[in-house]
């Protein structure tokens, strides 16, 4: 169908090539092949855009897609200017413009890293226990002792599960900073100590 | 020895540090021998003080030896510094360690109690905070006026390249903004000199239609370069907008550059930084941000110093290490570079500078070029100036918060993509870290404050003895930072001595809006801006008033604090820490000051309707709640350690540093040479119960040992120690002058 949409175009009958691809469309909803003939035959604007709508859904990071998005864009924007966001995904917009037509719209670059990272990391457990070490200082070092080890032994927790090159440098890293921050710990904390046994 | 090692090293920081400031900067060459040699003078200078104050040629040589070898290190260290540069760095970093090491003995080894003891060793810790951030600052400016050889310096447009002009693409976003604003802006980039752009005018949820209309037409009237979107209802403020934008930019564009909606863009702004682009690892190029109608009044002529001050001092120091910050206006990106990290951020309220962090973080460069190429339209109000730094401050904590671990010197070990290198991260952790001065001065403040009124009903305060060096050394450093940053002041911008006092103070009157920044910066998951007091119907004066409310009671409760402890105990203790207090609220006192400054202003011609506020608001009285929850805290803690007994002399004193009273160091008491080299170790100020008589050094500045009865405790018990061996009194050391670029 969409061979002979080809050369109804070729041949320069427009209307049935249109009709072709109209019929390609519902008959292979998940062709892109068809919906991108039918964005070249059709002869209104909404109608492309509608078609790339669907191009968009279905292969959002093509860049085709997106030069063909960028002109027949530019063309509603020339007409009226207006556009209200709906929603987006990691790679779509989905805005309307002031007649309500639905736009999805590829965003054309790479998926940010949420911040803040959706889900827990494995780690957050751990680096909160390093985060409460050194805070444990400004308490003469006492919660340090008690934190740094207990931040150790969740890093090795971690990468006792996931066995990962990364994960190891990342536990040893872990380990030197809270063997650090329990020297200190000590050294406050017996410093702390003098200081204790003469108050009373 | 460390006291003495200490007065030595601050003899040398003072010699290397005045005689560059008075010309040393000056010297355009360096070779190595010439800086040896300039080390050894310096060393020289002081060890003949050092000799005729002290004597003890043996420890001096010792002590001599040991800042030769650490000058060469980073004489050796910095090649490219003039010997003046080198030589006061070394002397900056030795005599700064030397003080940390005595200041921690003095804590770690006075007689507290348990409390007493934790608040001394916080108040250490962030004593040593505050001299590293000054540090960093010692560094850029030397960087700046030492420096002998650029190898990235440019103060110029970049040659131009024939043939090469790929396509640019201008981001103007838009909210709310008077339509003459943009207008002006709009038609200054009609009239750039450069053959291939486009415009993209992004408005985004102005909610007047009339106003973006407008905009509109004049887009259409532009030609066929200026394009026009109006974004409704659309989330992530201006980043939102721009990634919109960056969606809907013309696909052969390989540039892109985003311009505020104030700014007057001069013609050859793209000619003269596109050019860098050809090399393809650059991922941005940056030019300073100006501003123009700042003539008319001290407060407007002051904010803009202070913004000069981060792109004519600042940035160039860290374009040589290819660590700038893109700052949004007046920059250019490669446009592949933010697809790539996938845009702007919409969490984070400086969206350009956390996008900068992630371009190099994969390896590209960047590049600022020192010329301005257009002007924009600054803060005219003190309340706008609050609300900007605010914002500005926030942002900066939130990309710490995000980026720490790929700043970390293991960051590399952990992520193979971070090509971020020793010196970006130095640059942006630094930078990020700076921002805490304030909070680290606002802490200083409290302490003072506990130290005023526990003198005023105890006589004394049980932190840590106030020892000569805690007073002579602390002075000198603040004296010296001051001095040096208004020195950079004045000759980086060529202003006079007035107007680079009025713009240091512009500085530091905003260090409450800062504290609070930190805080919410640390307490909050999304962007915040400040809601600063207002009341309908009041003056302009009321006004600026109301909205330091905040600054003015600090400055004024520090002020009142400081002096009442003079009066009700008037010595030298008490009248140094009035002093002290004096400075520490001149700080905040200054906001109100700036604010009616900023009062009396001749209207602006033209003003942005939009405040840049986003995020939700934050009230600054609730604000205020968590910064004084933790003072609140603090001075109950105080309350407590001041209740507990301190204990008698134990024996661990034995290793308190030895006390050097200060007529020796003026030369003002003459010590006989045979008694130089047995000098004792005293236990520190008001203690001279214990110290041997034969051995006890006079110390001639200090108030006799006797502790009056408390005149007035209305509330609290009488201390339960002996009064016959009162305990340390402390006024915390000031902390070095905050700078906040």
């Amino acid at each position: 169908m969409l061979e002979e949409a080809g050369q109804a175009a070729q041949a320069g009958d427009r209307l049935r090539a249109y009709e072709l691809s109209v019929q390609a469309t519902q008959a292979a909803p998940g062709s892109l092949e068809a919906w991108a003939l039918r964005s070249q035959l059709a002869t209104s604007l909404e109608e492309k855009i509608v078609c790339m709508n669907r191009l968009n859904e279905l292969e959002p990071n093509r860049r085709g897609n997106h030069d063909a998005t960028y002109t027949y864009l530019n063309e509603l924007l020339n007409q009226n200017p207006f556009l209200a966001y709906l929603e987006e995904t990691p790679e779509l917009y989905h805005v309307v413009n002031k007649d309500y037509l639905l736009l999805s719209i590829p965003k054309g670059r790479m998926p940010a890293q949420p911040y803040p990272p959706e889900g827990l990391s494995p780690w957050r457990k751990t680096h909160r226990w390093l985060a409460l070490a050194l805070l444990g200082l400004l308490f003469a070092g006492i919660p340090t002792l008690l934190f740094a080890p207990l931040a150790v032994k969740s890093a090795w927790d971690v990468q006792s599960a996931q066995h990962s090159r990364a994960g190891t440098v990342r536990r040893r890293i872990i380990q030197v900073t809270a063997a650090v921050l329990f020297a200190i710990g000590i050294f406050f904390s017996i410093l702390f100590a003098l200081h204790l046994n003469l108050s009373f | 020895m460390l006291t003495r090692s200490l007065y030595l090293a601050a003899g040398w920081f003072v010699i290397s540090l005045v005689i560059t400031l008075m010309g040393g900067y000056r010297v355009r060459s360096g070779r190595f021998v010439r800086s040896l040699f300039w080390l050894a003078v310096v060393i020289f200078l002081g060890d003949l003080w050092a000799f005729f104050t002290f004597g003890l040629p043996a420890e001096i040589l010792v002590m001599s030896g040991i800042a030769f070898s650490f000058g060469t290190a980073w004489v050796i260290k910095l090649p490219n510094w003039n010997a003046h540069g080198q030589v006061t760095w070394a002397m900056t970093l030795l005599a700064t360690l030397l003080f940390i090491i005595y200041t921690f003995m003095v804590t770690a080894f006075t007689p507290l109690n348990m409390i007493s003891f934790i608040i001394a060793l916080d108040f250490f810790l962030i004593e040593a905070l505050a001299l590293v951030m000054a540090l960093t600052h010692t560094y850029e400016s030397l960087e700046l006026f030492c420096r002998i050889r650029w190898l990235r310096y440019r103060n110029e447009s970049l040659p131009p390249i024939p043939g090469y002009a790929p396509m640019v693409s201008l981001h103007v976003p838009a909210y709310n903004e008077p339509p003459e604003v943009v207008a002006a802006t709009l038609k200054s980039l009609a009239q750039l000199d450069y053959p291939n752009y486009e415009v993209l005018v992004v408005d985004n949820n102005t909610p007047n239609q009339e106003n973006w209309t407008a905009i509109r037409n004049l887009c259409l009237a532009l030609g066929p370069k200026f394009h026009f979107i109006h974004l409704d209802k659309w989330p992530g403020y201006k980043s939102g907008a721009l990634n919109f934008a960056l969606t809907h930019t013309a696909p052969e564009a390989e540039i892109i550059g985003s311009i505020d909606a104030d700014y007057i863009v001069d013609p050859g702004f793209l000619k003269a930084l596109v050019p860098a682009f050809a090399n393809p690892r650059l991922g941005f190029v940056q030019a300073p941000q100006d501003y123009r109608g700042y003539t008319d009044n001290p407060f407007t002529e002051s904010t803009y110093h202070g913004y000069k001050y981060f792109f004519d001092i600042s940035m160039p120091v860290r374009n040589e290490y290819n660590a700038i910050i893109f700052c949004g206006t007046m920059g250019l990106i490669r446009k592949s570079a933010l697809q790539e990290v996938g845009g702007w951020d919409e969490w984070c309220i400086t969206e350009d500078a956390e996008a900068s962090l992630r371009i190099l973080k994969r390896g590209y460069k960047s590049l600022y070029v020192k010329h301005s190429y257009g002007r924009g339209l600054m803060p005219y109000t003190f309340e706008g100036l609050k609300k900007q730094r605010f914002r500005w401050c926030f942002g900066g904590i939130q990309i710490l918060k995000k980026h720490w671990s790929a700043l970390m010197p293991w960051a590399h070990q952990l992520d193979s993509q971070n090509r971020l290198t020793a010196s970006q991260r130095y640059f942006y952790l630094v930078g990020g870290l700076q921002w805490f001065t304030d909070v680290v001065n606002f802490i200083f403040g409290i302490f003072l404050a506990l130290g005023a009124v526990a003198s005023i009903f105890y006589g004394w305060f049980s932190v840590r003895p106030l020892t000569i060096p805690l007073l002579v050394i602390p002075a000198l450093f603040l004296f010296l930072h001051l001095w040096r940053f208004l020195w950079v002041l004045r000759h980086i911008l060529h202003v006079s001595r007035r107007v680079a006092l009025r713009s240091m103070y512009n500085f530091f009157s905003l260090g409450w809006a800062v504290t609070l920044a930190c805080i919410q910066g640390l307490i909050q998951k999304k962007g915040v801006f400040l809601r600063t007091p207002k009341v309908q119907g009041e003056s302009k004066t009321l006004h600026a008033l109301r909205v330091t409310q905040w600054e003015a009671l600090i400055g004024l409760s520090l002020l009142g604090f400081g002096w009442a402890a003079f009066i009700v105990r008037p010595d030298f203790k008490t009248f140094w820490l009035a002093v002290l207090m004096a400075w520490q609220a001149s700080l905040y006192l200054a906001a109100p000051y700036y604010s009616l400054l900023s009062a009396r202003a001749p209207r602006q011609p033209v003003t942005r309707l939009a405040d840049l506020d986003r995020g939700q608001p934050v009230m600054e009285n609730k604000a205020a709640r968590w910064a004084w929850i933790a003072a609140m805290f603090l001075v109950t803690v105080a309350v407590v350690g001041l209740l507990i007994p301190q204990p008698e002399q134990p024996s661990y004193t034995q290793y308190q540093p030895v006390e050097v009273p200060p007529g020796i160091l003026f030369g003002l008491e003459q010590v006989p040479i045979e008694q130089r080299d047995n000098t004792p170790t005293p236990l520190p100020t008001l203690l001279p119960t214990i110290i041997p008589t034969e051995t006890a050094l006079p110390l001639p500045t200090l108030p006799p040992p006797t502790v009056e009865p408390p005149t007035a405790v209305p509330t609290l018990p009488a201390p339960t120690s002996a009064p016959t061996e009162p305990p340390p009194t402390s006024a915390p050391a000031e902390p070095p002058p905050t700078v906040t670029p």
